[in-house]
């Protein structure tokens, strides 16, 4: 790439010549802004342009040595010893300080320093990704009866290219739990599989497709989907003690009920992406929920690990890295932009320069400013300049009913307190503990995680080799070129005092011509239905990321997610209701042979259930599902050996969406069966097969205890061997035994029996069934879906 | 019966009637390698052990994964020449032939500590790693190792599987894939991560199968409190429950896969019950550093502040490896090699905690007998730049990917050997380079498989651990 080069080149040529304000101001924002800068202005002097610090004399041009800026740094009067290290900086190295020194020798000098328009490679720019994607022609195909909607036509072309066609249509009960399972990650109920056995209409199907999208459990498998993506967590990461983030909750549940509500895929991106600049939030009593909400969906971009809330680990590098990684989700699980490479160097294979990533960043600059920095946590010895990234933003009501809780104890603490003063003894020691009691009753108001613009914001220097200590250019807010080479234009916003830089990049992505964000969005529904994307690099359209397997269906499937007003639920319909889905997941011999990894979809992939399913299904299998959703999450325990487990909460045990998630210490059933850690965030899972999942299913005290208290249960609904049996494989599978597994079990439970009876315990038959039960939860039959 | 004729039906058979303790004696007995020959398809769906292609000198690994880039100049390769150059720019013509893709600059940077010659054989080792240096005669130094890339994941990803991108099987996984593992009652490819779960860059994708069956991905073992969580029920039954129950498990999944052909993740999960079984008996006993001798446990550092935690799995490695497990990992604490800053002070902290462990795992495999049979391998993703990162005060070195240096013991490498240069001031190798896949050919071919015959077939293409890349053994340490 000669472009960049030559870019650099142009740049160095003025650069190098004699210092500008573009070699002075970068070794300011490292070193000094801190005290001297947009939120403090120590001695009333401000560095960050040359006229601010003309006007609080810092500097005198033409004379170093008379500069007052130059003389408390070489006096060592600043920074200050004491701030260095609450403040994430270093002192000035003897190389900066000569840059600046010649800088004011020169007499101060300002250039206007002017970027070329970057050239991007013609070639590069036909890349079939950065082309907007067009309804194509649904093609023909022999198998027309196998077609329900025009998904199946482009599936099966390219399948009677091959000589093959669609597997066999899946028995009523597989398709059942198939369905059931991927759109609310709970099995069906028994009622659920009567019912739909006894549907012998043309649109059963269809019916029950509906009834799962209505259901609220839809929103939280969809979500957890969209939270692996976004990276959520309860916990900081990154540090060993892995600080719990307490409100990070209120944007998952913000993901869930976005999903129960079908909310449209462009307006979900733009409140996650720029909600903030959406409403006013300024005036405390005119917030509403929808102030509310848009708020909290900003903590989207607030997901990533950020060790930032101690000294010693929030440095300006440390704080990039936490913009790099918010950066890389985004650009990454939206776009499907491997941005991230472009830090260091310009992007290897894609035509994303160095250049592109940090005018990406300056986007972001007035919410994430590694020089103004908002910590995630209050902690110990904390600059005074910096604030925490949580607004109290409450409804008014909310807000008086706190203000008014705590006015009481206030009340209450007063005489209290007077009485403190003077009292002493015994009960001086009583007294405070009854102050710090009523204290305790004290409420704060909900905190949102959010990201907000603050108006303003530090200039973007490129770092050269991603090292900010080496500033390149300055560059302004802008699209990567590939996308667009005209001027970078704010959006209006609501409120004052907001740049709506992000808002405008938000109505860009979710523009109904973008050419990435409406294909990645439904690959990744795709992938989560058929188990691998039409794109199997979920996250990478770029050149090298794997082809799509059918480009005219994922254009197809992107246009008409668009038209349908962005429905997400409209996606699901499409592709649950194809006969693509209804497929059997029989491998036969020839589709083996002609399609091995089924990229064609000569079958439904048969699949294990994933962690989250898993632990869902266990419990609601079992009876002990406490359906409340949302709110904050139940605890986790750890226990001897780095056993974690859930604590129910109020109610019993939830899904494990609303277990804590923590990046350290997770949920050890969770975590065996592959939930992965976010760091920072999961695009994809994989699903191992190893050793430590038998051992912990047969092996694991609470699973067994509920195949007990199943047991129980079954037997007040069925009398008998068989038909207890029988009961069991309905409830834990979700279909009857074929006659080799009733026999099979009915034996193997009467040998459990009779096992019992000779180790003289008493209750054989209960024991005897739930060893059966645990039989089947560890059986293959439970675990796969077909 | 005889052990060495069981096929795998039978073997299943075997199990399926509840006869493990028959199954696990014949399995026990077997010599270290089975009578069957290692064939493409259809792909084994178990870790039993397989002929290699040629006579192995080799029968097991035990790699120490230094990820994170150890600083050759300051270890390995010195270079008295960084003294002269010491605060100069790095000669372009040094910088200028970076194989990584871009030349690095900065200023020349000697190192802080002294070399010396050690053994017989003379190499050149430096004063961090005393230990190590004692260990030289046995070790075989490469020290014109370079990868493609200078960022840690890409980095990892070849050093691990060949290629810069996840997805692709690892060495650990190709070795068992290939041999099986002599062990029915371990993992045949154990993993030892940092117990405080400082897990390296890339994470469990150090040791995925990528498109080898998840069978052969390595197993992830902790070497404090409870080794492996729920290696035993957390409940009390009689054991006659526990066998009914575990027979109508494999009865049920029998029937199951009976009715679902082709689908080979069913069989792997046949075969993981079983393996649970077998390692409920062996595993616990594998990982009791307890029962070592104290003069033992002095050796490898256990017990001291220092050298404990990776000592106490070089420990478990060498107990494994004796076990028959075939490939053991194991990773040092994060990323303590990543010397980016302060490396006066980081860099011998690294060596501290793992130079006397590494150097007694040598040390215990020979004198007992061990050494012959198992190849250790020694070295990181990179290594890194000869020059300063940041002011000389508080430096580091920045990653060099374009010349570093590991090494070998063991398993037929011959000892007290160095291979290979670099340039004058450690940048980059520049004789007898030895990249990624010949690392691995080597590795392979000391276990007596070719490089080019141990394939696996996706989608119709021969997928190899090198690839499609030229590949030459390094013969010249064997």
């Amino acid at each position: 790439m000669g472009v960049r080069a030559f870019i650099y080149f142009l740049l160095s040529a003025v650069v190098l010549a004699e210092p500008t304000q573009h070699d002075a101001i970068p070794v300011l924002l490292r070193r000094c802004v801190m005290c001297h800068g947009q939120t403090l202005q120590d001695g009333g002097v401000d560095l960050r342009t040359k006229s601010s610090m003309l006007a609080s004399k810092a500097i005198v041009p033409g004379k170093p040595e008379a500069s007052p800026m130059i003389e408390r740094i070489l006096s060592r009067a600043c920074p200050p010893d004491k701030n260095i290290s609450m403040a994430g900086i270093e002192r000035m190295g003897d190389r900066e300080l000569q840059t600046l020194q010649d800088w004011i020798a020169a007499g101060a000098p300002e250039v206007e320093q002017v970027l070329k328009p970057q050239q991007v490679d013609p070639e590069a720019r036909e890349h079939w990704a950065f082309q907007p994607p067009k309804r194509g022609e649904t093609p023909r195909v022999k198998a027309a009866n196998r077609v329900v909607n025009p998904v199946d036509a482009f599936l099966l072309a390219r399948l009677e290219a091959k000589g093959l066609s669609y597997s066999t249509e899946a028995d009523k009960l597989t398709l059942l739990r198939r369905v059931t399972f991927d759109l609310t990650g709970l099995p069906p109920t028994s009622a659920e599989m009567a019912a739909f056995l006894k549907d012998e209409s043309p649109t059963a199907l269809e019916k029950v497709v509906d009834r799962l999208l209505a259901s609220p459990a839809y929103g939280v498998r969809w979500g957890r989907h969209w939270l692996d993506m976004a990276g959520y967590s309860d916990s900081e990461g990154k540090r060993n003690a892995d600080m719990v983030r307490g409100h990070a909750w209120r944007y998952r549940d913000y993901v869930i009920n976005a999903f129960n509500a079908d909310k449209p895929y462009d307006r979900f991106l733009i409140e996650q992406i720029a909600g903030d600049e959406l409403v006013d939030y300024t005036d405390a009593e005119a917030v509403d929920e929808t102030v509310i909400e848009k708020l909290v969906a900003t903590g989207f971009l607030r997901m990533a690990p950020d060790g930032t809330s101690a000294n010693p680990v929030n440095r300006v590098e440390d704080r990039l890295q936490v913009i790099d990684d918010e950066l890389q989700i985004l650009a990454g699980g939206v776009m499907g932009l491997t941005l991230k490479c472009a830090k260091c160097h310009d992007h290897k294979y894609d035509p994303i320069s160095q250049r592109d990533y940090y005018s990406f960043a300056a986007i972001f600059k007035a919410a994430y400013d590694e020089y103004n920095w908002l910590t995630p946590q209050a902690f110990r010895n904390q600059w005074a300049g910096s604030s925490r990234r949580h607004l109290a933003v409450a409804l008014p009501a909310e807000r008086k009913a706190v203000e008014d809780h705590n006015a009481k104890i206030d009340a209450e603490l007063k005489p209290m307190e007077e009485q403190f003063k003077t009292i002493k003894g015994k009960e001086r020691g009583e007294l405070k503990k009854k102050i710090d009691a009523l204290k305790a009753k004290k409420k704060s108001l909900p905190l949102i995680r959010a990201l907000w613009d603050r108006g303003e914001s530090s200039p973007t220097y490129v770092s050269l080799r991603g090292n900010p200590g080496s500033p390149g250019p300055l560059v302004n807010a802008a699209l990567p070129a590939v996308f667009s080479e005209k001027p970078f234009k704010p959006a209006a916003v609501v409120g004052a005092n907001k740049t709506g830089n992000r808002l405008a990049l938000a109505q860009w992505i979710a523009s109904p011509q973008h050419p990435l964000t409406a294909r990645v969005w439904v690959n990744r529904v795709w992938k989560h239905h058929f188990g691998r994307g039409i794109v199997s690099s979920l996250d990478n359209f770029g050149k090298i990321g794997t082809p799509p397997t059918h480009p005219a269906l994922l254009d197809w499937l992107a246009r008409e997610l668009v038209e349908n007003r962005w429905s997400t639920k409209h996606l699901h319909r499409l592709i649950c209701t194809s006969a693509a889905y209804r497929q059997s997941s029989l491998k036969t011999e020839t589709a083996a042979r002609l399609d091995p990894e089924n990229y064609l979809l000569s079958r439904m992939p048969m699949r294990r259930l994933d962690a989250e399913e898993l632990h869902d299904g266990l419990i609601a299998i079992t009876g002990r599902l406490n359906p409340r959703q949302g709110g904050k999450p139940d605890k986790v325990q750890v226990r001897e050996g780095g056993y974690v487990t859930g604590e129910p909460g109020e109610g019993g045990w939830r899904r494990s969406v609303y277990i804590q998630q923590r990046r350290k210490h997770m949920m050890t059933l969770l975590e065996t069966f592959d939930l992965p850690a976010m760091n920072p965030n999961c695009v994809t899972r994989i699903n191992s097969t190893v050793v430590q999942q038998p051992l912990f299913l047969l092996h694991d005290k609470v699973v067994h205890n509920l195949t007990r208290k199943l047991a129980t249960d079954l037997q007040k609904e069925a009398q008998g061997i068989e038909p207890v049996v029988k009961l069991a494989f309905e409830r834990i599978v979700n279909r009857p035994p074929t006659a080799a597994e009733l026999k099979q079990t009915v034996a193997a439970m009467k040998n459990l029996e009779a096992e019992y009876t000779k180790a003289g315990k008493d209750g054989q038959r209960n024991k005897a069934l739930a060893e059966v039960c645990h039989a089947l939860f560890n059986s293959a039959a439970f675990l796969y879906i077909d | 019966m005889n052990p060495n004729t069981i096929n795998r039906r039978q073997f299943f058979d075997s199990v399926q009637n509840g006869l493990y303790g028959a199954a696990l004696a014949s399995l026990l007995s077997r010599d270290l390698y089975g009578a069957e020959p290692h064939h493409k398809a259809p792909l084994p769906m178990d870790t039993r052990p397989r002929q290699p292609h040629f006579a192995p000198r080799a029968k097991a690994v035990i790699q120490f994964c230094m990820q994170g880039g150890p600083s050759q100049v300051d270890l390995f390769d010195p270079k008295p020449a960084l003294e002269k150059f010491h605060g100069a720019d790095a000669p372009e013509e040094f910088t200028k032939v970076a194989p990584a893709g871009r030349s690095m600059k900065g200023k020349v940077m000697r190192s802080h500590w002294k070399f010396a010659r050690h053994g017989q054989s003379g190499a050149w080792v430096s004063e961090l790693l005393p230990h190590t240096a004692k260990m030289i005669d046995e070790i075989a130094i490469i020290r014109s190792m370079y990868n493609v890339h200078e960022n840690h994941e890409p980095a990892c990803y070849k050093w691990q599987s060949g290629e810069i991108f996840p997805g692709h099987p690892t060495l650990g996984a190709w070795v068992t894939y290939g041999l099986g593992s002599v062990s029915q009652n371990l993992p045949a490819y154990v993993v030892l991560a940092d117990p405080q779960n400082r897990l390296p860059v890339n994470n469990v994708e150090n040791w995925m199968s990528g498109y080898l069956p998840p069978l052969y991905q390595g197993t992830q073992i902790k070497s404090e409190g409870t080794p492996m969580l729920h290696i035993k029920p957390d409940y009390q039954e009689p054991a006659g429950i526990t066998a009914a129950k575990r027979n109508l498990i494999n009865a049920l999944d029998r029937l199951h896969k009976s009715s679902r052909p082709n689908q080979p993740v069913l069989d792997s999960r046949i075969a993981n019950y079983q393996m649970a079984a077998r390692m409920q008996v062996e595993a616990s006993e594998a990982l009791d550093v307890s029962s070592e001798t104290e003069a033992t446990r002095e050796l490898y550092g256990i017990g001291a502040k220092d050298t404990d935690n990776f000592g106490k799995r070089c420990l478990m490695a060498r107990r494994l490896v004796e076990r028959g497990v075939r490939f053991v990992q194991i990773y040092p604490r994060g990323q303590m090699w990543d010397n980016h800053s302060n490396i006066k002070t980081s860099l011998p902290a690294a060596c501290r905690q793992s130079d006397k462990p590494c150097a007694a795992l040598l040390r215990d495999l020979r004198q007992r007998g061990l050494l012959d049979d198992v190849l250790v391998l020694w070295g990181g993703e990179f290594g890194r730049l000869p020059m300063a990162q940041g002011d000389y005060a508080k430096a580091g070195r920045d990653h060099g990917p374009s010349g570093f240096t590991s090494w070998m013991a063991g398993g037929g490498v011959k000892g007290g050997v160095v291979h290979g240069e670099t340039d004058e001031i450690g940048y980059g190798a520049v004789r007898d380079r030895v990249s990624i896949q010949d690392w691995h050919a080597t590795i392979l071919h000391q276990l007596g498989m070719n490089h080019e015959k141990l394939t696996v077939d996706r989608n119709g293409l021969e997928e190899r651990l090198t690839h499609t890349y030229p590949t030459r053994v390094v013969k010249e340490i064997l």
